[in-house]
């Protein structure tokens, strides 16, 4: 690509219009709490415990997730867009504390000293945007938050990894390799493999040849191989499924094309399959494109083989109305719903010849976990369910679901209460999931740990605070 | 800050007629203290497009974040301006493996946000003594 083709691309991540903010023609639903966004880190603060939490899930949970909405009088109005707060919940004995901290990107930093929004989002326009360098320029880093050799990362999905202090949560740098790579995508769903390495995609779009890259780390953080596979079509790519033997993408059927912003460039196209990329672990070579049915999925369970077959798991959507309708709705703080909710379906792929099996689960689960101990293991998952919340699809539900049977167990919080992403903590028995949630009408954050294979019976512990969190997306727990 | 030409000063002098003027081009937000900022003036679409003959090619030195440079005795005309930031000296814009620029760059007027402008969109009208910013993107 040159750089004309280049800069021609851009145009996804610039903005073009003006949009203004959405003026209230009565009071907002109470869960638009969720979308007020803060403008201040968060410094540490002692929670309310109630309950005790199990020894083994004493440590720091992580999240990460969209938190500065507004700069003066400009506001972002996809959930996409917000700048990334790190947000730390230090979990000891009879005590927990919470501590939020914005990703100093270098976005941030210039806007910051500016005192204004200087560039557009993902799905935001601004009228006085200034022109940017490359897709590194509006990296909000505000995805997910992982561990890699003692650091963390928190990642966007449009450029580089941001390392990050575990203790102080202050930003460290770009995580980088060669200048080869300088800037190039480092997507928001790495996965660790059974030996603690880390695998990656990196999916660019907005190049004159779509292109996928993927990326191969050593536990120490170094890269082992990468490689740069043009695609057909330039179809939205958010996660991958990682087994023994392949790393399987789904180029969905969310197309880029024309557009005022990266968002509005996406297009769905029913008529045209989606493709699943099967890609050889040793090499990255393509192995086999499968084309299935139109789909749009976000979030993969994880991958495992049995004989010739890979199983895996995928929330999926019948179209892409979360991302060009609902994430609008929600951070523009509008009642909805106006997308359907995912169902989780298990995918069994053969390889030669390529084609691929669909099974529906019926269980309407989006953040899928499971024990990461044991990746590629047919196991149980455990996700956020919307059952409460029928006005904005929001979770309320921890769900917890054996992917080879559908056999389900759920607790439901009711109207009131949003669950963010549960994570897998081992312990006796069958472990615990901790996940962290939103008390929308008490005006509370928190964060709270259930019996897995007892989620009924409700939290065995749990610890909230008079200081409301945005709403996030993904993060990760690591032991005392 | 001020920065000297690099170039002969005879070769800024362009032009002893009456109707000459001073441009002068403050260039900001160079976010790396390190290298040249390295820009070309041009004074025909054509060699704007076609990317040679430019009427200057001249190379500065960064000290800071930002400079100022002024070509004296610019013959009254429409002139349109290209620089990128050499913040690590080896005389190229650096681009990554997808071809995207990784050095900084900039346009006059700020232009081409959805891709590089043309000589229209970047060009500047010389007739009297004028200064513009160059914001690096
Ligand atoms: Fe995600």
């Amino acid at each position: 690509m040159n750089r004309r083709e280049f800069l021609q691309g851009l145009a996804a991540l610039v903005a073009a219009q003006s949009t203004s903010g959405y003026l209230w023609a009565e009071a907002p639903p109470p869960w638009t709490l969720g979308f007020e966004g803060v403008e201040e880190d968060l410094p540490p603060r002692a929670m309310r415990v109630r309950g005790e939490f199990p020894a083994q899930c004493r440590g720091s949970l992580y999240r990460n997730g969209p938190a500065l909405y507004a700069r003066g009088l400009q506001r972002y109005q996809h959930w996409f867009d917000p700048d990334g707060m790190v947000q730390a919940f230090r979990i000891a004995a009879g005590s927990v504390e919470h501590q939020g901290r914005f990703v100093r990107t270098h976005r941030f930093k210039q806007e910051e000293k500016a005192g204004r929004f200087l560039h557009g989002g993902a799905g935001t326009n601004f009228e006085d945007a200034l022109p940017v360098r490359n897709n590194e320029s509006t990296n909000v880093a505000n995805i997910n938050v992982q561990p890699l050799n003692g650091e963390l990362l928190a990642m966007w999905e449009a450029g580089s990894a941001y390392r990050i202090d575990p203790d102080s949560l202050e930003t460290l740098g770009t995580l980088e390799f060669d200048d080869s790579l300088r800037g190039v995508p480092f997507s928001a769903h790495p996965h660790f493999d059974e030996r603690g390495e880390l695998w990656n995609i990196g999916s660019v779009l907005f190049a004159h040849q779509p292109t996928l890259v993927l990326y191969h780390l050593g536990a120490d953080g170094r890269l082992q191989k990468s490689a740069a596979v043009p695609m057909d079509f330039p179809g939205y790519m958010h996660d991958f499924v990682l087994t023994p033997r392949y790393l399987i993408a789904l180029n969905s059927s969310a197309v880029l094309g024309a557009g005022d912003n990266f968002v509005d460039r996406l297009h769905w196209e029913p008529e045209r399959p989606s493709q699943l990329l099967v890609f050889d672990r040793n090499d990255f070579s393509l192995r086999a494109t499968i084309e299935v049915p139109a789909t749009f999925v976000f979030h993969f369970g994880n991958g495992w083989e049995e004989g010739d077959n890979i199983h895996f798991t995928a929330c999926a959507y019948r179209d892409m109305d979360i991302v060009s309708v609902g994430m609008f709705r929600l951070a523009q703080q509008q009642p909805g719903p106006y997308h359907d909710a995912s169902a989780l379906v298990h995918y069994t792929l053969s390889l030669s010849p390529g084609s691929a099996e669909t099974t529906s689960l019926g269980i309407d689960m989006e953040f899928p976990g499971y024990d990461t101990r044991r990746p590629f293991s047919a196991q149980m998952l455990s996700g956020a369910a919307g059952q409460g919340e029928a006005d904005s699809r929001l979770a309320s539900a921890v769900v917890r679901v054996d992917p080879r049977t559908g056999d389900s167990e759920r607790f439901d919080y009711g109207e009131g209460v949003v669950v963010e992403e549960p994570l897998f903590v081992p312990g006796p028995d069958e472990g615990y999931l901790l996940h962290s949630f939103l008390d929308y009408r008490q005006g509370r954050s928190g964060i709270a740990a259930l019996k897995a294979g007892r989620l009924a019976d409700g939290p065995v512990a749990s610890a909230d605070m008079e200081r409301v969190l945005p709403l996030g997306f993904h993060g990760c727990f690591l032991p005392a | 800050m001020r920065n000297a030409l690099l170039g002969i000063s005879s070769l800024v002098m362009l032009a002893q007629s009456a109707a000459a003027a001073d441009l002068t081009i403050l260039v900001t937000n160079i976010t790396e203290p390190t290298g040249e900022v390295r820009w070309v003036l041009f004074d025909s679409a054509e060699h704007y497009k076609a990317d040679d003959s430019a009427l200057l090619a001249v190379r500065n030195r960064v000290d800071g974040d930002s400079m100022k440079v002024t070509v004296h005795d610019l013959p009254a005309g429409r002139y349109a301006i290209k620089l990128f930031h050499d913040a690590n000296n080896n005389g190229e814009l650096d681009s990554n493996m997808l071809g995207i620029p990784t050095e900084g760059y900039g346009f006059s007027n700020n232009a081409g946000r959805f891709g590089p402008p043309s000589f229209e969109d970047a060009a500047v009208t010389v007739d009297e003594d004028l200064q513009i910013e160059i914001r690096v993107r």
